[in-house]
């Protein structure tokens, strides 16, 4: 049956872009009645469908939520800034893709913080949502709760004035818990939660939830920042530093088999199969490896029943094996091989996502391009061995060049090779390197196809410190620094004749992330005004206004560089250092003086290296499905 | 390889979905529904599908067709029932049909379609209705290939018929010319009709069904 709202949503449609985004509908996608469920949650994602629903953390959420718990959850995304204006006009506000329920009628609204420059799309959602923004101004039994996961949530400083609380960690451990918790508050006439403190000290005490109006920003006399701490009258009430939730067995975890099939084209409109979580290699640059550690597989067994399932239940042709590191899986050959006899006939094909620099991930690939061949990616992350030594990326040019040899002579013509741009300890050398590199690739590529016209495509991003790694304590090259780093690379590499592709991210958006990645609570007051003055889609080259941002930063006095330029002391309290993801700071730092000696850290299923995100006591372990040798 | 064409309706919101969005989606419960169909060869072999003629987005249709190349012999009350079944809210096949004759493509032909415009609310006059249809020309700016070209669309208007009038709509069923030789798309008509009559409610366009030169496509082909 159509509501009200629906009809009048449906008049808009003629006058936007891909109407699809907003129609809800698709196949799988719950059939759960909003008003025959106790508790009512919506997973919003702050941008367009096609991003949103590519994302594998909102079908586990969904499906664990809808399949395994009383509860019904809904997506709600950003509309496009066409259909944000038309709703807007027409006084439509923000609803849900399953029931069309507005926003502001759910007792529980959940973001995913999966990027930081998404920040002012959340608060453009609670806007058109119309539910207060801050959560200060969220009342008992008159507005939702506001809750935020994901891996931004690991420092959630700079966005904490607009949420009521924080999931760290797995999401699929603690949110069931959360919601059944909010059941028991519910206050059935008003649709809302009641005793809201009371029920946030309880949440509070359920692992990986923090609480952010619990914790204070301690100053000292002389005005400089002095640590995050729980205020005095909750001590005793709960815990004083909030602990990331963990799945301990991944093989026996939900995974959702029946994940909602997009109507319209998703990024990545594919099955994704989750192989494993977290990742041994400790690049130390990326939070991923470390947030999500230790690294657990699912077994074989598991994974070609649910793929079976999937195939069945979705009518997708393509099977994504999904992770940190798929070339990593104990067990990747023979699921491979597995996926490939069942249904290389039926013209389904394998994709790897994320693949190593080495020959045994040609290797793999190799084993997948029966059904459709695409295009190879490679990610040395820089240019010379010194720097790819500091950055304990474990790729050597010989094992990049064999990596390359492996996949021209399979066929390959389309390469492409990612690198970083203003990492720790660069130096002008190391640009000259990537430059030298990707030229050697490309002649390579040249002799062994024995093609001239074929190209190399060379993406170029720029380095960004980030809560948690062994680099959190080092400032970010300059904006200016990084354009010149830029132009090294544009000048010596593109030109007629010269094969190469060159792409790059715009650098004050790279600052800007760097601002909020690293950022502390004063920064709320800077996100609030810039979406006051009209910001969305940051993240969006076509809608990021950079002159606003920058207004808004003169107006607050405050400095994008300042932030993340800011190269922290080994003994000054950083923002996040409240919240216990489970690493040791003296094993990040540690790494981080290895850094700077250009020492290696081995892969750790090798040996421990000391980071503690294994925990004995609790049962967290590295969980692997066969021999792992090097 | 067999041919088979599938009628199918698409109502409500599913008929906001673009030509490509509207394929995906049959391809997907294809699939899902264990239906043969043939693949292209090369690199990136897709499946054998087509539809008769795009639709416009946002138009109802209960006369669309879409034609499969199979690996082998459809039985089309099982195909039907399990398509059904896996097809989202908003798309449903009526009717399977084996195409025995398989020389020209169904956008070949494709001849007229039918269509109800529904005028709702607003004040609606038969008599201003009649003088539309009774024009001998009626020239309009139509955009094609990006430019605006004077056009009338007269002579593609194959029929007209008041076919329902209540208090509160009429609906004015018309067969418009359709196909790669004469193609007049129902929204231009739409347009020409709202401004002739100066219609301020709504018109709600549902496509009734797609003709070849003699019968509706479906009956044509086999």
């Amino acid at each position: 049956m159509k509501n009200e709202l629906q009809k009048k949503i449906e008049k808009l449609l003629p006058k936007v872009e891909q109407p699809g985004r907003y129609i809800g509908g698709e196949w799988n996608s719950t059939t759960k009645v909003f008003s025959e469920t106790p508790l009512q949650m919506a997973f919003c994602f702050p941008d367009v469908y096609e991003v949103a629903m590519s994302h594998l953390g909102l079908e586990i959420l969904y499906g664990l939520i809808n399949e395994k718990t009383p509860y019904i959850m809904e997506r709600v995304f950003c509309p496009w800034p066409d259909m944000m204006n038309l709703m807007e006009e027409a006084e439509i506000p923000l609803y849900s893709l399953e029931s069309y329920t507005p926003l502001k009628d759910f007792p529980i609204i959940g973001f995913t913080l999966q990027y930081e420059l998404s920040y002012t799309n959340i608060l453009q959602m609670l806007k058109i949502g119309q539910v207060p923004i801050l959560a200060k101004d969220r009342k008992d039994d008159e507005s939702p709760l506001v809750i935020g996961g994901g891996p931004c949530a690991v420092n959630p400083e700079p966005i904490a004035a607009f949420f009521d609380l924080f999931l760290i960690g797995d999401g699929e451990e603690s949110l069931p818990k959360l919601l059944e918790l909010a059941e028991g508050y519910l206050n059935k006439e008003t649709g809302y939660l009641k005793n809201k403190r009371d029920f946030l000290i309880d949440a509070a005490n359920i692992e990986g939830i923090y609480v952010p109006a619990f914790f204070e920003e301690r100053i000292n006399a002389s005005g400089s920042y002095d640590g995050t701490f729980l205020m005095e009258e909750l001590q005793g009430l709960v815990p004083n530093k909030p602990r990331r939730a963990i799945v301990k067995d991944l093989d026996k975890a939900y995974f959702p088999t029946k994940p909602v099939v997009p109507l319209v084209d998703a990024i990545h409109d594919r099955i994704m199969l989750e192989v494993l979580r977290g990742c041994s290699h400790t690049c130390r640059f990326c939070q991923a490896g470390i947030i999500y550690r230790p690294v657990r597989e699912r077994s074989l067994k598991t994974l070609l029943e649910q793929g079976e399932s999937l195939v069945k239940n979705t009518g997708h042709d393509d099977i994504s094996l999904t992770s940190l590191s798929t070339a990593d899986y104990t067990q990747v050959a023979p699921l491979i091989e597995g996926l490939m006899n069942k249904y290389e006939e039926h013209k389904i094909s394998i994709s790897l996502p994320s693949l190593r620099v080495d020959k045994f991930s040609v290797d793999l690939a190799k084993m997948i391009q029966k059904v459709r061949k695409t295009g190879f990616t490679f990610a040395p992350e820089a240019g010379t061995q010194r720097m790819r030594d500091k950055i304990n990326k474990g790729v050597t040019e010989e094992g990049l060049m064999e990596a390359l040899e492996g996949a021209f002579m399979a066929g390959w013509k389309r390469v492409k090779l990612y690198y970083m741009l203003g990492l720790p300890g660069e130096e002008d050398e190391d640009i000259s390197g990537i430059m030298e590199l990707s030229k050697k690739a490309l002649t390579m590529g040249r002799r062994i196809t024995g093609l001239s016209n074929i190209s190399l495509n060379v993406s170029v991003s720029s380095f960004v410190p980030k809560p948690f790694t062994p680099f959190q304590w080092v400032g970010q090259n300059s904006k200016e620094e990084l354009q010149r780093k830029q132009g090294i690379l544009r000048s010596g590499l593109t030109g007629k004749g010269k094969g190469i592709k060159l792409s790059y991210h715009a650098s004050t958006q790279s600052v800007l992330e760097a601002m909020l990645a690293r950022g502390d609570r004063k920064l709320s007051a800077l996100i609030l005004d810039i979406h006051q003055n009209g910001c969305f889609f940051d993240s969006w080259d076509e809608w990021f206004k950079e002159n606003t941002w920058q207004e808004s930063l003169d107006r607050l006095g405050m400095s994008k560089e300042e932030y993340a330029e800011k190269t922290f002391k080994r003994d000054d309290h950083l923002f996040w250092d409240h919240l216990d993801i489970g690493v040791s700071k003296e094993y990040l730092f540690k790494e981080y003086q290895k850094s700077l000696e250009g020492d290696i850290t081995k892969d750790c299923r090798l040996g421990c290296t000391g980071c503690s995100l294994c925990d004995q006591e609790s049962g967290v372990k590295i969980d692997l499905q066969g021999a792992y040798s090097g | 390889m067999v041919n088979y064409v599938f009628l199918f309706k698409v109502q409500g919101s599913l008929s906001y979905l673009s030509h490509l969005e509207l394929m995906k989606v049959f391809r997907q419960a294809l699939r899902r529904s264990s239906v043969p169909v043939a693949y292209s060869e090369g690199f990136n072999p897709h499946m054998k599908l087509s539809f008769a003629v795009a639709k416009g987005v946002g138009l109802p249709s209960v006369g669309e067709l879409l034609e499969i190349t199979v690996i082998k012999e459809l039985d089309l009350e099982q195909t039907l029932e399990t398509i059904n079944k896996n097809l989202p809210v908003g798309l449903e096949v009526l009717v399977i049909k084996k195409r025995t004759e398989t020389k020209k493509s169904l956008t070949a032909l494709l001849k007229r379609g039918s269509y109800d415009l529904s005028l709702e609310g607003g004040t609606r006059s038969k008599e201003a209705i009649k003088d539309f249809f009774a024009q001998e020309s009626i020239s309009l700016m139509v955009k094609s290939k990006r430019v605006f070209k004077e056009k009338d669309i007269r002579p593609f208007i194959l029929d007209w018929e008041i076919v329902k009038e209540s208090e509160s709509a009429l609906t004015i069923q018309v067969v418009l010319a359709q196909g790669s030789e004469a193609n007049l798309r129902v929204d231009v008509l739409k347009e020409a009709l709202v401004n002739f009559l100066g219609f301020k409610g709504e018109v709600e366009i549902l496509r009734r069904g797609l003709y070849g030169v003699k019968d509706l496509l479906i009956e044509e082909i086999v």
